[in-house]
């Protein structure tokens, strides 16, 4: 396997762990998928699109710009889609249509602005590659890995090492008894959907970037739902190495049967994971005895 | 003496939907005492308990504390040094037993919470030994003793004690409550809510007899431990 080809997987994976870190967060804490994720995604690149990239700003402004929308947008979400559904204690399926609902409703609100029409992201660099080791390395690619790498380092840090971070753990587990420890449970939730909104934001330029911007690029999330699931649904660990794996493999498969075939490839391998190893690479917690 | 009470709850009813869990309970508790509330499963016992740290709503009813009605909201009883210690130890399995007791100390001065942790070592060594561990591999007994340490965290005024001695041998019972009656020697004021009613009569100076949600009995620990009621329904005749 050549260098670029890692590279490019490795690069692919940041940007896929970014979206099944934003995914699994707001799983842990709630305890449902968040269907809207994709298209705050979606919402998110478009704005920066509309806002920033389109009057030639550059890719850090953008970047922080689609970071904060997908922050606010997840937000709002919470507050409008999820706060009284929580509050009532009702069935995790009102969750779910909640989610689907608001996803849809993202999607059609971007198709009103933007069309049917595909954008692209201005060209952010003067000369896009680097020359490294004797491989042709594009340098948009490089920006996304050091920033996914270090937006995911800072998560760690957050939730490992802070007082905000094992608050989030707690009310993960068990939000009653961790609002029996002083914690404001909604104020952590909210927190966490802000976090998920962030890495929604940057994941969501970054596959503008990658590809093309269009009004259904949010289904993209699949391969972080997916990278979530192999690596074990709950686990954030599991969730970047799930999503690297897909990463990796999708650009080798993608350098050996085309596009086409590369898709139907790694969602073939990972049917056949989930076939022999469910639980996802880190398995289930511990659990607690009586 | 109506000014040593610390915690005091009037007329208090709650509801599940139709049900009256509990209905028109008094309880006072006064200052430095254990205060027990026995009854059989299904009394309205847990519910008390988490109707006091807000876990519910109640239907009426006033709870005051130092003289002042408590928030409506957990995390604001927590503050005024209510800590509820609930039913099933309810520790965090996945985080280990430092960041459990880390996160007991959510709301407190974080200067101090080296020398916090250190007492809770103190208290129960095999926490120290097993500090990194997480919790979900403790035993049941253990797991009772991280979640009191866990409570203790945020120095609290009064501890209300869900069932500490649910599903545990008798001889970690007894160590549970060698503990709790240390607790109440450093002058923390102690609720505690048991289906064990002997263990609990016998260590408390006052209590409550909970019966399908109402208060039918009440009265010293010792005063209790000789009455007929209470000996036939709650001590095996």
């Amino acid at each position: 396997m050549s260098f670029q080809i890692l590279i490019n997987g490795i690069s692919t994976g940041t940007v896929y762990a970014l979206i099944a870190i934003g995914f699994a967060l707001v799983f842990n804490i709630l305890k449902f998928s968040n269907f809207s994720y994709g298209a705050t995604m979606t919402a998110s690149a478009f704005i920066a699109y509309f806002l920033v990239a389109s009057k030639g700003w550059g890719l850090v402004p953008t970047l922080i710009c689609s970071a904060l929308a997908g922050a606010l947008i997840s937000l709002i979400g919470e507050f409008v889609g999820f706060r009284r559904i929580l509050k009532n204690h009702s069935p995790s399926t009102y969750f779910f249509v909640s989610s689907i609902t608001l996803g849809s409703l993202y999607e059609g609100l971007v198709t009103l602005k933007a069309g049917t029409n595909f954008y692209v992201y201005p060209n952010f660099f003067e000369t896009p590659t680097i020359q490294l080791f004797q491989t042709v390395i594009s340098k948009e690619n490089i920006i996304m890995l050091v920033i996914s790498v270090a937006a995911l380092l800072a998560l760690a840090f957050v939730i490992q090492k802070t007082s905000i971070g094992r608050a989030i753990r707690a009310v993960s587990f068990d939000r009653d008894t961790a609002q029996l420890m002083g914690i404001n449970a909604t104020l952590i939730i909210q927190a966490v959907f802000i976090i998920s909104g962030i890495f929604g934001g940057l994941a969501g330029c970054f596959l503008g970037i990658k590809y093309t911007l269009t009004a259904t690029m949010g289904s993209l999330v699949v391969k972080g739902f997916i990278a979530s699931v192999i690596g074990g649904l709950g686990s954030l660990t599991g969730a970047v190495i799930g999503a690297m794996l897909l990463g990796i493999m999708e650009a080798i498969f993608l350098s050996t049967m085309g596009s086409g075939w590369a898709t139907i490839a790694s969602f073939a391998v990972m049917l056949v994971f989930l076939l022999i190893r469910p639980q996802g690479i880190a398995g289930s917690n511990v659990q607690e005895k009586a | 003496m109506s000014h040593d009470v610390l915690l005091k709850v009037s007329g208090l009813c709650v509801n599940y939907g139709h049900i009256e869990a509990l209905k028109d309970v008094n309880v006072e508790v006064r200052k430095g005492e254990i205060c027990s509330i026995i009854g059989a499963n299904g009394a309205g016992k847990s519910t008390f308990l988490k109707a006091v740290s807000a876990l519910v709503k109640p239907l009426k009813g006033t709870i005051e504390f130092e003289g002042e009605e408590l928030p409506k909201k957990p995390y604001k009883v927590v503050k005024k040094g209510v800590i509820h210690v609930p039913e099933g130890r309810r520790t965090f399995s996945g985080l280990t037993i430092e960041d459990n007791l880390l996160v007991g100390a959510y709301l407190s001065d974080k200067s101090k919470i080296r020398e916090d942790l250190e007492r809770q070592y103190d208290l129960f060594p095999i926490l120290r030994e097993r500090r990194n561990q997480f919790a979900g591999t403790l035993s049941g007994g253990e797991q009772q003793m991280l979640a009191v340490c866990r409570g203790l965290m945020s120095h609290p005024k009064i501890l209300l004690l869900d069932e500490p001695s649910m599903g545990l041998a008798p001889i970690i019972v007894s160590q549970i409550y060698d503990i709790i009656q240390r607790i109440r020697e450093s002058g923390i004021t102690i609720l505690l809510v048991e289906q064990n009613a002997k263990k609990a009569l016998s260590i408390c100076d006052y209590a409550y007899v909970l019966e399908n949600g109402r208060i039918k009995l009440e009265g010293s620990g010792n005063d209790l431990l000789n009455s007929d009621d209470v000996r036939k329904a709650y001590l095996g005749g």
